[in-house]
């Protein structure tokens, strides 16, 4: 076994110590955008289940820290009218909302890279786990369950994370203005259908660049193909296009050649 | 690509932004979507690392020994392997797993054969490991396997880096010292390397006396005889000349069978090995010729010198790593062995961009369809006429029934009786032709619904195909071909894995029950070179046939016919017969006496039956050449290396023997 999976982390690995403050701080960001939210002494619920899953490395505590939360909003949002609900006035920017948003991906992101210097980061190979035997103990297991030692963690890795967070929010606002209204579905289609012109424009710039960029990567991924690769690609194209002829020429020619053995040899 | 963590957040988030944008909780929706974002802007930032870094990881690996590195291995010792992954990409990868793809018929001897770290532009990460190879043959490093995940846990990615390197592992270091005789025969031997031969020459020991012809050395007349005589007398002096040894290896399908470096041909490239060293040891001349059932693989003179020596255990250790051919082996044994390795090897050869297999391919594609013969088709139509048959009155009355609810198009059309009948004939053929192309199919299709395995053998198939006709260069066609042909593509696949020295099981009878083993034909081949080489040679040597002919009593009569010749010539012929493992070796002394009655055990049994085949087998083959005076000698119960040393000791110090 080599050192990389001998090594557990601990608290003074300084992976592990950054992403721990990381998790704590966005859950009192979170605690505080709960607060804001009226949503009082529940609020402390999210963070409770969080702080158990930071301490425990418990697998699911992500999850449940995301249900709670849900719970809380769907529970504490102010159900007010909904046409003022809908109003674009409705629709600003609030920093309570983008403070939770930061929050909530911020604890996400620290707690499942804390769980991959604990837990296996890479899954077992399929056909290695069909073949361990069932009551296996954890020493069996096989070798490729493997975690991140926490002491080859780049230092950089935390600033790129810090950084990421409110861009992702910042542009989670953007989308969310572009999202339809719920008349778009609702029964004064046929009076404002061209709400619904936005989200498909941007359906549609969606798909193509969803297809543009497979074919990138596809014509990217012949660029740099090795030779027997793209021996490999223009054979296997080449037979697909003739595939009938050869299975036919090929079927008789087994034939033949069997019949003649036979021929050799009754027996 | 994405784990079932990844799935399954994913899956919530999705669920997350439905309820928020259905429901119209902007603040869940916002939410969703700084998630989803995220978690879409990792997904892409992984592919690009997966499909640009990844392949741009660059493998070095180094083979060394205590000197220094190492073009060759010897069996039995210990060398030092060093593989470096190299990552020369801007991209980086923030977290690689890799793990040495060991060889097989290496036992690794301790190290690190796995590692894991983050690599940045320029960084490397090391295994350095020791391996020991216990076998003569080949090995091949492939390269390494490598596991790429995003930090998270959400993707990952499962590659092969190709480092390929082929080293020939010789067989091992024989004590030449250790195969010398302990007992002393003789006080006065020649030089070694050297026997004395019954012709003049330049020796030390006197031949024979004769009279002086003018231009003899005056230092050779012997003249105290020449003063009793009264006339010049010449002292001849025997030659003193090289003492030669012919090594005749059987490389045929009969002693390759069993897992490589574990079977006949293993043993009898040891014997080979140590006889070469020990006479290159003793300064005599080692040659070497290989053979199976095909002809002469290969010949080397008797010659000496360590160039000469590394050539031969070269040679030889390519023989070793031979693996045997069946084609009536079964497909179905040999795929899922040869699709498993390529996935392990080869992964990138057998994805959807280069290898793609038809999703129709296993539900249309009977494979391959039995070749046809003449009651088969017989049956065939007689089956075809039955089926259609059974839907005549289903769809007579069907057809009947539409033409005539239609009083309109009747009336419209007069249609005479004829017309009628033609039209409900073609209706009804037509109706029981679609009937019996759609049961045939269903009868295809409906049971392979069930047969997971037949349509995972199918889709292997083609894969295979496709790498096979790529690696071998059998172009388009021969995809075409392995697909269609059970034994070309047998053979194929064999050849794939034995090139990567893994076993793999071969029949060993055919349906009829006939031994697919024997190889007689090896027999002409050995008699032809035998007389080859007495042809070639110019004094008296010794020639040890290391052959399997356990098998091939019938067969003989060749072989006797050169060995006479052979001793005809003075020369000597000494026979190795190799022993199948794990069967006990035959004693000197005759057939055991059989074992007293025990309880019935079918396994002992049979391997009672077939020791005591395989003893009757040898004592007829010593018995047949015992009426020659050639030696019969099992490889598995004697020191065979001790004996032919002895016999070339012998061979040595005739002359002086003879004077005695």
């Amino acid at each position: 076994m080599s050192e990389a999976e001998k090594t557990r982390p601990t608290v003074d690995d300084p992976a592990v110590r950054n992403y721990t403050i990381l998790c704590l701080g966005c859950l009192s960001l979170l605690l505080v955008a709960l607060l804001r939210k009226n949503a009082g002494p529940w609020g402390f619920i999210p963070v409770a289940v969080g702080l158990l899953g930071v301490w425990q490395h418990w697998r699911l505590a992500p999850f449940f820290t995301l249900i709670t939360v849900v719970i809380l909003l769907v529970s504490y949002e102010p159900v007010g009218d909904i046409a003022r609900r809908n109003s674009p006035a409705a629709r600003t920017f609030r920093l309570t909302d983008c403070i939770l948003c930061v929050a909530a991906l911020g604890y996400v992101i620290g707690q499942f890279r804390l769980q991959s210097m604990v837990h296996a980061i890479v899954p077992d190979d399929p056909r290695r786990r069909r073949e361990a035997p069932r009551d296996a103990s954890a020493d069996a297991l096989p070798q490729s369950t493997l975690n991140r030692n926490p002491r080859l963690a780049q230092p950089a890795e935390i600033a790129w994370v810090i950084m990421a967070l409110p861009i992702c929010a910042l542009f989670a606002q953007v989308l969310w203005r572009l999202l339809p209204d719920r008349t778009s579905w609702s029964g004064e289609f046929h009076q404002n259908w061209l709400v619904l012109v936005p989200g498909i424009v941007c359906a549609w710039f969606l798909v193509l660049a969803l297809f543009v960029a497979q074919g990138l990567l596809r014509y990217v991924g012949w660029q740099r193909q090795t030779p027997r690769e793209a021996r490999l690609t223009l054979l296997d194209t080449y037979w697909q296009e003739i595939r009938r002829e050869l299975r036919r020429i090929s079927h008789w020619l087994a034939w033949a050649q069997s019949r003649r053995q036979r021929r050799k040899d009754p027996s | 690509m994405l784990t079932s963590r990844g799935w399954w957040f994913l899956i919530g988030v999705l669920c997350l932004l439905a309820l928020g944008i259905f429901d119209e909780r902007w603040p869940l929706t916002l939410l969703a979507l700084t998630l989803l974002l995220w978690f879409l802007a990792e997904w892409l930032l992984f592919v690009l690392r997966a499909r640009l870094a990844v392949p741009a990881l660059q493998v070095l690996r180094t083979v060394a020994d205590d000197r220094g590195p190492a073009t060759n291995l010897w069996a039995g010792r210990t060398f030092h392997v060093k593989v470096r992954v190299t990552l020369p990409h801007w991209l980086g990868l923030p977290f690689l797993k890799i793990a040495e793809f060991i060889p097989f018929g290496v036992v690794p001897m301790g190290g690190q054969t796995k590692n894991a770290g983050g690599l940045a532009m320029g960084e490397s990460l090391d295994l350095q490991y020791s391996l020991c190879c216990g076998l003569a043959g080949r090995v091949r490093f492939e390269g390494v396997r490598v596991e790429t995940a995003d930090l998270q846990g959400f993707f990952y990615h499962t590659g092969f880096l190709p480092g390929l390197l082929a080293l020939r592992v010789l067989p091992p270091l024989a004590d030449a010292r250790g195969h010398r005789p302990t007992v002393k025969r003789h006080n006065l031997l020649p030089s070694p390397g050297l026997h004395r031969h019954m012709r003049p020459g330049s020796g030390s020991d006197l031949l024979d006396l004769r009279d002086y012809l003018p231009g003899d050395p005056p230092k050779t007349i012997a003249w105290k005889i020449s003063a009793r005589r009264d006339r010049l007398i010449t002292k001849e002096f025997e030659s003193e000349v090289p003492l030669r040894c012919t090594l005749f290896v059987d490389t045929s399908q009969s002693v390759r069978l069993g897992p490589p470096g574990r079977n006949a041909l293993a043993r009898l490239v040891d014997i080979s090995a140590a006889m070469a060293q020990a006479t290159a040891a003793a300064r005599d001349l080692a040659g070497l010729c290989l053979f199976d059932d095909a002809g002469v693989l290969a010949t080397i003179r008797p010659a000496r010198g360590s160039r000469h020596l590394v050539q031969l255990l070269n040679i030889l250790a390519d023989a070793a790593g031979m693996a045997p051919v069946c084609g009536a082996a079964r497909v179905q044994t040999l795929l899922p062995l040869a699709c498993a390795l390529a996935e392990e090897v080869h992964p990138q050869l057998l994805g959807p961009e280069v290898n793609y297999v038809p999703p129709w391919l296993p539900w249309f594609w009977p494979i391959p369809e039995r070749p046809r013969e003449r009651a088969a088709f017989l049956r065939r139509a007689v089956g075809l006429l039955a089926t259609a048959s059974s839907f005549v009155p289903l769809a007579g009355i069907a057809g009947l029934a539409y033409l005539f609810s239609d009083p309109l198009a009747y009336i419209i059309v007069p249609v005479s009786e004829t017309m009628l009948f033609l039209l409900a004939v073609g209706l009804l053929v037509s109706t029981g032709m679609f009937y019996y192309a759609l049961l045939k199919f269903l009868r295809h299709a409906f049971f392979l619904v069930f047969a997971r395995r037949r349509r995972q053998l199918a889709r292997w198939r083609k894969q295979m195909a496709a790498l096979l006709a790529e690696r071998y260069g059998l172009g388009a066609g021969g995809i075409g071909m392995l697909l269609e042909d059970d034994e070309r593509c047998v053979i194929y696949l064999q050849q794939f894995l034995a090139e990567h020295n893994m076993p793999f099981p071969v029949p060993l009878y055919d349906r009829a029950g006939r031994y697919l083993f024997a190889s007689p034909q090896k027999v002409d081949v050995l008699a032809r070179a035998l007389l080859h080489a007495v042809g070639k040679g110019r004094d008296n040597e010794l020639f040890v046939l290391l052959v399997d002919l356990l098998e091939l009593a019938d067969h003989l009569e060749p072989l006797r016919r050169a060995v006479k010749i052979t001793l005809a010539r003075h020369h000597q012929v000494v026979i190795v017969c190799p022993w199948p493992p794990g069967v006990a070796p035959p004693r000197a002394h005759g057939l055991q006496e059989p074992a007293p009655a025990a309880p019935i055990d079918f396994q002992a049994v049979l391997q009672a039956a077939a020791t005591e085949r395989l003893h009757r087998a040898f004592y007829q083959l010593r018995r047949t050449f015992a009426r020659l005076g050639v030696l019969v000698v099992c490889a598995e119960g004697t020191d065979p290396v001790r004996l032919l040393l002895d016999r070339l000791d012998r061979m040595r110090s005739v002359g002086l023997g003879r004077k005695r």
